[in-house]
C-alpha cells in the first residue's frame, strides 16, 4: 500500500476549562489515501468538527492539540510534515494552509467577509500561495469560480457576499480552497446550512473536482444520507473517539457498534410503514468533562454488558478494513489514555 | 448611493426644523418676555428709559405678535444670520458667537481626534489580549472614566493642580495673554493650555469607545471568516487588521458624527468649570440672565452642528459598508 | 434604524467559563435543565463578584436615602457657629475614654493667615450614642418621631466635617442621597414609559408610525443633551417650590433622555418578532396574548431590566450637573450636585477637601450602577455560554 496522505495517531484536542478538562478529542487515529473520501460522522457534540479542526490547527485556547499527538501530511515534494509539531503561526503551518489543505465551514453566509468583495478574497488566497502576478493570480481566480459552476465568474467576482445565495456563496468557499489545488479538503458540514437541492448540487460539484483535482476529502457531517452519497471510508465519532469505521457499504450494511446500528434506526425509510415510529437514541451526549474510564455509550447502549461499565473497549479491525470499539465484538481493552 | 444621501438630506432638512423650533421653546419658555426683565433690571439700576424705546423695541422683535408669527420671524433673521439681540452684552448675538465659535468647534474637533487615537489601540489591545493584565487595568480605567461625570474630573484636576504642584489649570491661556492680539507667545501658551481639557472632555468618549470596540473585536475574531481567512495561511497580524479590525472600527469611524452631542455637552460644562472661551461659559450666563436670544441661538447651533455631523457620518459608513446601502 | 450590533454595550468583567453542572451529580444535571429563567439568571448572576456586590451595596444606599432622617444627626439646613470643621475621627479605644466616641475641638483664629482654625481636644471625649433624641421628622414620612440612628448629648458629632454656614456634611450627604437616587430612578421610569410606548407603537405598527418615531427618536439622539437640558430647567419658574421643581427636572430629563430606550425598545421588538421560536409558536396557532405574554415578555423583561441599569447613571449625573450648575434642585432641597456647588472654587476645596466627599458618593454609586448592570447583562442570557 502506498504511504498515506495524511495519517493521524493518537489525536488528542482538549478545552482547560475552569469545570476541569474538556476532551472533545481523545485519541483518534486516520489515515487517508489521496483521492479518496472519507466520511467523519456524528452528533453535535461528538467532537468531529474539532477533529477537522485541529488537522489544520484551528484551535483557539483554552483549546489545545496535546503533546503526543501526531498528524503527519505527505506533501508532494518529499518528506511527512508532523503538523501537530509545527510552531503556531510559523512559515510552515501556513504554507500548509490554504496549500496543501484547504477547508470549507458550515455557514457559507459568516465564513466570507461581509466588506470584501468575494472575488478579492479569493484571490488573496492565490496571490499568497501560488502567483505574485497579480494578472496571472486573477485569472486563476476567475477560472476557479467558473470551474464550482458559477455562470457570469466576472461578476460574481465584483460581488459582495450579502450579493449571493447561500448556494452560491458556498460555491465561492469551493472556488476559494480549490484555487489552490490543495492535496487534501476538509469539509466542515459545509450543506448543512442549504436546503435540500442545492446541497445535492453541492455535493455532486464537490466529488467531480475530486475526480478533477485528484485530491481527497474529509467530509465532516450529521447527516447519514450525505455520508452515503459522497463517501468511500465512513468513521463514526461518538464523545471524542472514533467507535467504528468502514467503507460505505459496510457501514450502512453491517453495521457493528449499537451507536451506529442505532443511528441508522433514526433515519426515517422511504416506504416504511407509517405507522412505525422513528426510533431515537435515549438520552443526550454527555459533555466530556472527567468522564470516568469505561465504555462512553455504555449509558446510552441497549446491549451494555457488565464489562462495558468497568474497562473501556479498544478500536481493533474484525474484519477486513472494519474497526470497532465495542466489547460485544471483541475483548481488547484500552490502555493508557 | 445618491438616492440614500437625497433622502439623508431631506431628512435633515426636516431634523433642522425641528430644532430650531425646540430652540425657539427654550426661548419662549421663561415666564415674562426677556424685554420686561431687562428693562427691570435697567430700571433697578437707575437707568431712564423712554416707553417709545420699549415699544420700538417690542416692535423690532415682534413681542407683541402671536408665538408662530414670532418663530417665523425669528426664523428668517436666522436665515439672514441675524440671531437676535444680547441684552447682557448689547452686542449681537452673532457678534458674540463667532468670537466664540473657532474655539467651540477647534476643541470639540481635537476632543474627537484624541478619542479616537486614545481608543483605538488600546480596544485593539485589549480585545487581542483578553484578560491580560493590562486589559483588566484599562477595563478598570475605563469603567471609571465612564463613572466619572467631566465636570468633577475637571474639579478634582483643578484641585490637585492647585493644591499639589500651584498650578491654575482654568481658561485657554494665562492671564498674561488675556486680551492680547494672536502671537507666537499667545499661542504656545495656549498648546500648554490644551491638553487637559481637551483630555477631560474626551475621557467618557474613549472610555466608552474601547468598551464598544474591545466587545465588537472580540465578537469578530470568533466570526467563522476569520478561520476562513486563517485557513488560507494568511499571518495572524495581517488577518487581524486585514478582516476583524477593520470590520469592527469601520463603524467607529463612521458614526464620529454620533459623538458628536456628547462631546458638546461635555465641552459645554467643562468650559464653565474651567471657564474656556467657548460658548459653554456664554450658554450659562445667558441662562443665569435671562438672556434669552443668546441662549436660544445657542442651542440651536450646536444642535446645528450635531445634526451635520450626524449626517456626514451616515453618509461615510454608507460609502465603507456595502451592507448599509442594501438596508436602506 | 434599529440599534447596531456593534453598538449595544456587552460585558467585560468577570466572565468567565460557562456555567457546566457537575456531570457525575445527576441531580445537578437535572437542575440545570429544568431550572427555571430567573434561576438561571441569579446562578449566573452569583459568579459575578464584583456585580453582587454592586447590587448589595446600591440596596443599602437606596435603603440609607429612604431612611435618610433617621440617618443624619442633624437637619440638613441647621446652620451652626462651627463652619468648614473637618471631619471628626470615631475611636472605640483612646486613652482618655472607652466606648464609641470623637473627641471635642476648640476653635482658634490663625494669627498669621486670621483665618478660624479647629482644635481637636484629646482630654475632652465626646461619647457617640445609638438611637438618641434629634431635630423632629417624619419617618418615612408618616410617622413622627425624633430618634436618631446615632448622635452625641453634649457638643456635635461632625463625621464628614461642615461646610461654610456650618451645616453638617454627614447629614447632608445622606438627605441629598434620596433625591440624586430617586431622580435616576424616577426618570428613567418615565423615559421607560414614553420609550415603550413610542417604541412600541412603532415597532408594532411599522409603516408611517414607524418612520415618524424612529426619526423623533434619531432627532432627540442628536441633539447635545446637556445643554438643552440647562436651557430647559433654567426656563422652570423660579417660584416653584422645590417637590415641583424636582418633579420639573426629572421630567425634563426624562423627556430628552427617552431616544435610547425607545430605539432599544423598538429594535428588540423587531428582532424578537423575527425569532424562530416566535414564528414556531404563531405556526403552533398561540394567541397573540400568549405568545406576547408567554414568549416576548420573559425575552424582553431581562434585557431591558439590563438597559434600564444601565441608563440610570446618565440620569443621575444629568441631574448633578445641572444641580452643580445651580441649573436644577433648588434651596431648601439638596442633591449631590448642589453639595458640590460649594466644591466649585478651587481655593475653598483646597483649604476644606472634605468638601468633595459627597464626589466620592456620586463616583460610588455610578460605578456601582455600571458593574451591576455588567453584571445583569451578562446573567440574563442564561444559555449563552
Amino acid at each position: 500500500m502506498q504511504t498515506p496522505l495524511l495519517s493521524i495517531k493518537n489525536l488528542r484536542t482538549y478545552f482547560h476549562l475552569d469545570e476541569g478538562v474538556l476532551k472533545a478529542v481523545d485519541g483518534v487515529d486516520l489515515e487517508m489515501q489521496t483521492g479518496q473520501t472519507l466520511g467523519i460522522i456524528g452528533e453535535s457534540g461528538s467532537g468531529k468538527s474539532v477533529m477537522a479542526r485541529s488537522v489544520m490547527r484551528l484551535i483557539a485556547p483554552p483549546g489545545r492539540v496535546e503533546a503526543g499527538s501526531q498528524i503527519l501530511l505527505n506533501t508532494n515534494d518529499g518528506e511527512p510534515v508532523d503538523i501537530a509539531q509545527l510552531p503556531y503561526d510559523g512559515d510552515a503551518l501556513r504554507q500548509i494552509r490554504g496549500k496543501s489543505i484547504s477547508m470549507i465551514f458550515q455557514e457559507p453566509m459568516t465564513s466570507l467577509s461581509p466588506v470584501h468583495r468575494v472575488g478579492d478574497q479569493i484571490l488573496e488566497a492565490v496571490l499568497l500561495h501560488v502567483t505574485r502576478d497579480k494578472t496571472e493570480a486573477r485569472a486563476i481566480t476567475l477560472d476557479a469560480i467558473q470551474r464550482v459552476g458559477i455562470p457570469n465568474p466576472e461578476r460574481a467576482f465584483l460581488s459582495y457576499p450579502h450579493e449571493l445565495s447561500g448556494g452560491l456563496r458556498q460555491r465561492i468557499m469551493i472556488a476559494m480552497a480549490l484555487a489552490c489545488r490543495p492535496q487534501l479538503l476538509i469539509a466542515d458540514e459545509p450543506t448543512t446550512a442549504l436546503d435540500v437541492t442545492v446541497q445535492w448540487q453541492i455535493l455532486r460539484l464537490m466529488d467531480a473536482l475530486r475526480n478533477d483535482l485528484g485530491m481527497a476529502i474529509l467530509y465532516i457531517t450529521h447527516d447519514l444520507g450525505v455520508v452515503a452519497q459522497i463517501a468511500d471510508t465512513v468513521a463514526v465519532m461518538y464523545l471524542g473517539q472514533i467507535v467504528e469505521t468502514a467503507d460505505v457499504f459496510t457501514i450502512f450494511e453491517r453495521p457493528l457498534h449499537p451507536y451506529t446500528q442505532s443511528l441508522l434506526k433514526s433515519i426515517p425509510k422511504v416506504g416504511a410503514q407509517s405507522r412505525q415510529r422513528l426510533e431515537a437514541i435515549g438520552g443526550t451526549v454527555p459533555v466530556p468533562i472527567n468522564l470516568p474510564v469505561r465504555c462512553r455509550f455504555a449509558d446510552r447502549c441497549q446491549f451494555v454488558k457488565p464489562e462495558c461499565s468497568i474497562a473501556a473497549p479498544a478500536l481493533r479491525l474484525v474484519d477486513n478494513g472494519h474497526a470497532v470499539r465495542c466489547f460485544l465484538h471483541h475483548q481488547e481493552v484500552e490502555h493508557g489514555r | 448611493m445618491l438616492n440614500f444621501i437625497i433622502r439623508r438630506f431631506v431628512f435633515i432638512a426636516i431634523l433642522l426644523v425641528l430644532v430650531s423650533i425646540v430652540s425657539f421653546i427654550t426661548i419662549q419658555l421663561p415666564p415674562g418676555d426677556w424685554l420686561s426683565a431687562y428693562v427691570t433690571a435697567l430700571k433697578v439700576q437707575g437707568a431712564q428709559i423712554n416707553e417709545e424705546i420699549i415699544e420700538g423695541l417690542k416692535i423690532q422683535y415682534g413681542l407683541e405678535l402671536p408665538p408662530v408669527q414670532q418663530y417665523f420671524r425669528w426664523v428668517t433673521g436666522l436665515l439672514q444670520g441675524d440671531f437676535g439681540f444680547s441684552f447682557s452684552y448689547s452686542r449681537p448675538v452673532a457678534d458674540l458667537l463667532a468670537e466664540r465659535l473657532p474655539a467651540t468647534i477647534g476643541i470639540s474637533v481635537l476632543t474627537i481626534i484624541v478619542t479616537y487615537a486614545i481608543a483605538i489601540p488600546i480596544g485593539i489591545y485589549s480585545a487581542t489580549h483578553q484578560y491580560s493584565p493590562l486589559d483588566y487595568t484599562f477595563s478598570f480605567l475605563g469603567f471609571i472614566g465612564l463613572s466619572m461625570p467631566s465636570f468633577l474630573l475637571a474639579l478634582i484636576l483643578m484641585f490637585v493642580g492647585y493644591k499639589y504642584f500651584g498650578l491654575s489649570i482654568g481658561g485657554l491661556n494665562s492671564p498674561e495673554f488675556i486680551g492680547e492680539p494672536m502671537s507666537w507667545a499667545k499661542f504656545s501658551d495656549m498648546l500648554a493650555h490644551l491638553p487637559i481639557p481637551i483630555l477631560i472632555i474626551s475621557l467618557s468618549g474613549t472610555a466608552g469607545l474601547i468598551r464598544v470596540l474591545r466587545g465588537t473585536l472580540l465578537d469578530e475574531i470568533r466570526k467563522p471568516y476569520v478561520d476562513t481567512a486563517r485557513a488560507k495561511g494568511l499571518k495572524e497580524r495581517v488577518l487581524l487588521y486585514r478582516y476583524p479590525v477593520r470590520i469592527a472600527i469601520n463603524p467607529l469611524i463612521s458614526t464620529i458624527g454620533w459623538l458628536l452631542p456628547s462631546v458638546f455637552s461635555g465641552q459645554v460644562i467643562v468650559s464653565i468649570v474651567l471657564n474656556l472661551p467657548t460658548v459653554g461659559p456664554l450658554l450659562y450666563e445667558a441662562l443665569r440672565g435671562q438672556d434669552t436670544y443668546l441662549a436660544g441661538s445657542i442651542v440651536m447651533i450646536l444642535s446645528f452642528f450635531t445634526v451635520i455631523g450626524t449626517l456626514l457620518s451616515d453618509i461615510l459608513l454608507a460609502i465603507v459598508d456595502p451592507r448599509i446601502r442594501i438596508e436602506e | 434604524m434599529i440599534l447596531p450590533k456593534w453598538l449595544q454595550p456587552r460585558g467585560w468583567f468577570g466572565k468567565r467559563a460557562p456555567a457546566i453542572p457537575d456531570l457525575l451529580d445527576e441531580s445537578a444535571i437535572e437542575k440545570y435543565y429544568v431550572a427555571s429563567q430567573w434561576q438561571l439568571v441569579w446562578r449566573k448572576f452569583r459568579r459575578h463578584r464584583l456585580a453582587t456586590f454592586s447590587g448589595a451595596l446600591l440596596l443599602v444606599l437606596y435603603l440609607s436615602a429612604i431612611f435618610a432622617d433617621f440617618i443624619a444627626p442633624y437637619d440638613v439646613s441647621e446652620r451652626t457657629d462651627f463652619r468648614y470643621t473637618q471631619p471628626q475621627q470615631l475611636f472605640l479605644v483612646s486613652p482618655s475614654y472607652t466606648g464609641l466616641h470623637v473627641f471635642g475641638f476648640e476653635r482658634y483664629n490663625d494669627p498669621k493667615t486670621l483665618r478660624f482654625m479647629y482644635r481637636v481636644d484629646e482630654s475632652r471625649p465626646v461619647p457617640v450614642k445609638f438611637f438618641v433624641r434629634g431635630y423632629p421628622y417624619q419617618l418615612l414620612g408618616i410617622i413622627p418621631t425624633d430618634i436618631h440612628l446615632f448622635g452625641v448629648e453634649e457638643g456635635r458629632v461632625f463625621l464628614f466635617g461642615t461646610d461654610e454656614l456650618g451645616r453638617d456634611v454627614f447629614s447632608r450627604v445622606f438627605i441629598a442621597l434620596r433625591i440624586s437616587l430617586f431622580i435616576g430612578l424616577i426618570g428613567v421610569l418615565l423615559s421607560f414609559v414614553i420609550g415603550v410606548v413610542l417604541g412600541g407603537i412603532s415597532g408594532y405598527f411599522g409603516g408611517w408610525a414607524d418612520i415618524i418615531v424612529q426619526r423623533l427618536i434619531d432627532f432627540i439622539l442628536s441633539i447635545p443633551t446637556i445643554p438643552l437640558w440647562m436651557a430647559l430647567s433654567a426656563a422652570l419658574p423660579p417660584h416653584w417650590p422645590s417637590t415641583l421643581v424636582f418633579f420639573g427636572i426629572t421630567l425634563i430629563l426624562s423627556l430628552i433622555g427617552w431616544g435610547g430606550v425607545a430605539r432599544i425598545v423598538r429594535g428588540k421588538f423587531l428582532e424578537l418578532r423575527e425569532e424562530d421560536y416566535v414564528t414556531a409558536a404563531v405556526v403552533a396557532g398561540a394567541t397573540s396574548r400568549r405568545i406576547i405574554f408567554r414568549h416576548l415578555v420573559p425575552a424582553f423583561s431581562s434585557y431591558l431590566i439590563v438597559q434600564l441599569t444601565l441608563s440610570i447613571p446618565g440620569m443621575i449625573l444629568g441631574e448633578t450637573a445641572l444641580s452643580f450648575l445651580s441649573l436644577g434642585i433648588r434651596a431648601p432641597a439638596v442633591s449631590i450636585g448642589t453639595l458640590l456647588q460649594d466644591a466649585q472654587n478651587v481655593r475653598v476645596v483646597a483649604l476644606y477637601p472634605w468638601l468633595l466627599i459627597p464626589a466620592v458618593f456620586l463616583i460610588v454609586i455610578v460605578l456601582a450602577f455600571n458593574f451591576l448592570g455588567d453584571g445583569l447583562r451578562d446573567s440574563v442570557d442564561p444559555y449563552r455560554q
